[in-house]
């Protein structure tokens, strides 16, 4: 695993939604999914500079759609987790179920 | 309504066209529904992310250039002072042989042409420096323009000190500071840049 795909918890959290929303992942679904998933209401800047690193990263591909009236003739730009990207989940995730192994907290079911 | 247009050209200053356009359209999606100011502030914040995130990618490639561009500017006063130079002296030279003897005159309206000059100069020494500075960092000309607004604060041998040092002891001051030529400079080139993305 190299360096460039080890993620941050934010990337973590966009990577995770974009699958989630699967065909339908752009700026404005990604936030929605991530507000309601989370609770937290991510910051504009935030989401559109960590995309475009995601992409820079080879994490993610994006394409163009086709453009709409509604936002005045302007295409979305649709996201899509690389397989690269997935690695990089798939690592992530492993490191995270091996760090909460054995953990308990009282008052809080493991279920 | 906010006016999407101009939303897109601020974007435009520091991301792709496309990406530009693209996410103006996500937030005009929202904007009806949460408002003008939220608009505008989601565009603010995303060209001072895409400014700092400059910044953090390549700090020392963004202040290597804005030192060299204090340079090619403090190059530029050097080198219109000497042309300034050998200008006074072929004067001088063409009223000792004519025996003419010219002299500044010292009215008021004389002094406002002065700082009128000096303020041209300086504009168009600050233009030439932002477009020399927009040339050598593509995609990152605006984080590259503030480091060369932000350069002589660390560097004090830079144009502004300088120019500052060289003025006349009757100097009337400066009209706009050096700074909003620099990244008109700056946007100069990124329209180019982006005319010829788009052809």
């Amino acid at each position: 695993m190299s360096d460039t795909s080890i993620l941050g918890e934010f990337e973590h959290i966009v990577l995770l939604a974009i699958l989630r929303l699967g065909d339908k992942a752009y700026g404005v679904t990604i936030r929605n999914e991530i507000s309601e998933r989370t609770g937290r209401e991510p910051a504009p800047g935030a989401l559109y500079v960590t995309l475009d690193r995601l992409e820079d990263k080879g994490l993610l591909t994006s394409t163009l759609g086709d453009p709409t009236p509604e936002r005045g003739g302007r295409a979305k730009r649709y996201v899509k987790v690389s397989a690269q990207g997935m690695a990089a989940l798939n690592h992530a995730r492993t490191c995270y179920l091996r760090l909460w192994e054995g953990l308990q907290f009282p008052g809080v079911s493991h279920a | 309504m906010p006016d999407a247009r101009v939303a897109e050209w601020v974007l435009a200053q520091v991301l792709p066209p496309d990406r530009a356009a693209s996410t103006v359209g996500d937030w005009m999606e929202d904007a009806e529904a949460r408002g003008p100011v939220w608009f505008w502030s989601c565009v603010f914040r995303i060209v001072l992310s895409r400014i700092w995130s400059d910044f953090a990618e390549s700090p020392g490639f963004l202040v290597g250039l804005a030192l060299r561009g204090c340079l090619y500017s403090l190059w530029l006063v050097v080198g219109t002072i000497c042309i300034l130079v050998a200008g006074a002296f072929l004067i001088a030279f063409v009223a000792i042989q004519l025996d003419w003897h010219p002299s500044w005159p010292a009215n008021p309206s004389a002094q406002i042409l002065g700082a009128l000059i000096t303020q041209v100069w300086i504009g168009w020494i600050e233009f030439k420096t932002g477009r020399w500075i927009a040339h050598r960092a593509p995609g990152r000309e605006f984080a590259s323009g503030i480091a060369a607004c932000l350069a002589p604060v660390a560097f004090p041998m830079a144009s502004s000190f300088m120019l500052a040092e060289i003025k006349s002891p009757d100097f009337t001051p400066i009209l706009l500071p050096r700074e909003i030529f620099l990244l008109a400079g700056i946007l100069w080139s990124r329209h180019k840049l982006l005319r010829s993305i788009a052809q």
